[in-house]
C-alpha cells in the first residue's frame, strides 16, 4: 500500500513538475536501473565463474534453442503479471500516476496521491529513531538454523556475496565520482551514511528515508531530483539483490544436489532481471518471490524443498549486503541524473517545481 | 451532497487500501495474515481504481494559480 503510493505520487510528480521533458527522465530512469540491473548480472555471472568450480555446460544437456530462450522470458513475465500482486500493484501505480496527472479533471487525484506520499515520506523520516532498534534486532536475529554442511555452505554463500557486493560498490564508488561532479567527500559521506543503514536494516523500504535525507544533504541532489529517482530505485532496482539471488541459486544448487552450469546461469539472467523489478523491498523478499520461478526455470524435482532452502539461505547476511549496494546504487543514478538531466535547463525547472510542489503539499482537501 | 463525496471517497480509500494489501499479507506479519484469506484475482487492480477514485471524491485541489 506504501510503495504503491509512493510510485504514484512519484510519477505523478514527475509529469506535472516536469511536464514535457518527463516522459525523457522516466525513460532514463527506468533505462538506467535497466541497464544496471543487466550489468549487474553479467558481472555476477562473471564472478561465480571464478569462485565457483561450475562446467561450462552439463555434458549430454541440450542446450535450449533462441526461442525456447525467448519463450522462457516471456513466459516468466507473463506469470509474474498474472501471478503476482506486487507486481500488479507496481504496474498499476505507474499507470495511476501518468493518468492523473496527464488528465486535468483527474489532476486533484494526482494532488491526493502527491500529499499522501509526502505524508508517508514524513512519517518515515519521523521514525529515524527506530533505525538502530531495528537493526539491533536484526543481528541478534541471524540465525544458525543449518546443520554442519548447510552452515558451511552458508558460510561460503556469504564470502562469496560479500566479495561480490563490496567490489561492486567499490566500483560504483568511483563510477560516480568520474562520470558526476561529486567530490571524494560527498561520495564517501553518503556511502558512509546509507550503506551502514541499508547493511543494517536489509530493506529498501526502510532505508528510503535515510537514503533521501543523505541524497539531497551529501551527494547535493535537489528534492525534486531525489524524491523521483531514490523513489524509483528503491521501488524498482534490486540489482544487488539479483546478484544475490544468482549466487544463493549456485549454493542451494550445491547443497540439494541439482546439476547446474553456467550456461543455465547465463540463461538466468534475463528472468531474474525482470523478478528483480517485482520483488519487494522488505528482508528477504527476493527470497520469496524469485526461488518458486527459479525452481521451474531450473526444473528442480523437489520444488518445496527448493524454495524453503532458498528462503532459509535467503536470510540473515545475504539481504543486508544486498540492500546496502541497492540503495547506494540509487544514489549514485540520482547524481547522473541531476547532472545530466538538469544541465538542459535547472533555473525553469526549480521554478516550476516550487509553485507544483507548493500547490501539491498546501492545497486543500 | 459534499459530506456525502468526502465519506464515499473515504469508504472507497479504506476498502481500496484493503484491496491493496490483502493479496499481500501472506508475506507480513503472521498476525495480519488473516487478510490474504480475502484476496482474489485482480483485487490489487481494484484496489488501486478505488484508491484513485478515493482521492478524486476528496478532491484536493490546488489554490488557484499555482499550476502554470
Amino acid at each position: 500500500m506504501f510503495v504503491f503510493h509512493l510510485l504514484t505520487a512519484a510519477t505523478a510528480k514527475l509529469i506535472l513538475q516536469h511536464k514535457d521533458r518527463a516522459g525523457r527522465l522516466f525513460l532514463r530512469i527506468v533505462g538506467l536501473y535497466v541497464a544496471m540491473g543487466v550489468i549487474s548480472l553479467i558481472y555476477a555471472t562473471a564472478w561465480l565463474g571464478v569462485l565457483s568450480n561450475m562446467p561450462l555446460s552439463r555434458p549430454g544437456v541440450p542446450l535450449p534453442t533462441l526461442l525456447g530462450w525467448f519463450r522462457q522470458i516471456v513466459s516468466t513475465l507473463s506469470h509474474v503479471l498474472s501471478q503476482q500482486p506486487m507486481l500488479q500493484a507496481l504496474a498499476l501505480a505507474t499507470l495511476m500516476g501518468w493518468l492523473t496527472a496527464t488528465v486535468p479533471a483527474l489532476h486533484a487525484a494526482a494532488y491526493g496521491f502527491i500529499a499522501a506520499g509526502d505524508w508517508i515520506l514524513n512519517v518515515f523520516r519521523k521514525l529515524l529513531w527506530y533505525y538502530p532498534i531495528m537493526i539491533g534486532c536484526l543481528a541478534i536475529g541471524i540465525p544458525l538454523k543449518f546443520g554442519n554442511r548447510g552452515l558451511a555452505l552458508y558460510g561460503q554463500c556469504v564470502l562469496w556475496e560479500m566479495v561480490v557486493i563490496l567490489v561492486w560498490c567499490a566500483a560504483m564508488m568511483l563510477f560516480c565520482k568520474l562520470t558526476t561532479c561529486r567530490t571524494w567527500k560527498q561520495v564517501l559521506s553518503y556511502y558512509g551514511t546509507v550503506w551502514p543503514t541499508g547493511f543494517g536494516t536489509g530493506g529498501s523500504y526502510d532505508t528510503l528515508a535515510v537514503n533521501l535525507i543523505s541524497a539531497e544533504q551529501d551527494l547535493g541532489l535537489s528534492p525534486e531530483i531525489a524524491e523521483v529517482s531514490i523513489v524509483f530505485g528503491t521501488v524498482l532496482n534490486k540489482n544487488c539483490a539479483t546478484m544475490s539471488t544468482l549466487i544463493v541459486t549456485v549454493i542451494v544448487a550445491k547443497l540439494l544436489g541439482v546439476p547446474i552450469s553456467i550456461t543455465e546461469i547465463v540463461f538466468l539472467v534475463p528472468p531474474v532481471v525482470i523478478m528483480g523489478f517485482e520483488t519487494p523491498g522488505i528482508p528477504g523478499g527476493a527470497g520469496y518471490f524469485m526461488s518458486p520461478v527459479l525452481a521451474v526455470l531450473l526444473h528442480v524435482p523437489n520444488p518445496t524443498l527448493w524454495v524453503s532452502t532458498f528462503i532459509a539461505f535467503y536470510s540473515g547476511l545475504i539481504p543486508m549486503f544486498s540492500t546496502a549496494g541497492n540503495t547506494t546504487d540509487d544514489g549514485v543514478v540520482g547524481a547522473l541524473l541531476q547532472d545530466r538531466f538538469q544541465q538542459n535547463g535547472p533555473a525553469q525547472v526549480a521554478v516550476a517545481d516550487k509553485s507544483l510542489i507548493g500547490a501539491a503539499v498546501g492545497g486543500e482537501a | 451532497m459534499k459530506v456525502l463525496k468526502k465519506l464515499a471517497g473515504i469508504l472507497f480509500l479504506l476498502l481500496g487500501i484493503f484491496a491493496l494489501i490483502a493479496p499481500q499479507a501472506i508475506l507480513g506479519l503472521t498476525e495480519l495474515r488473516w487478510l490474504s484469506q480475502f484476496a482474489f484475482p485482480g483485487e490489487a487492480l481494484l484496489g488501486a481504481v478505488l484508491v484513485g477514485l478515493a482521492y478524486l471524491l476528496l478532491g484536493r485541489v490546488p489554490p488557484p494559480g499555482a499550476v502554470r
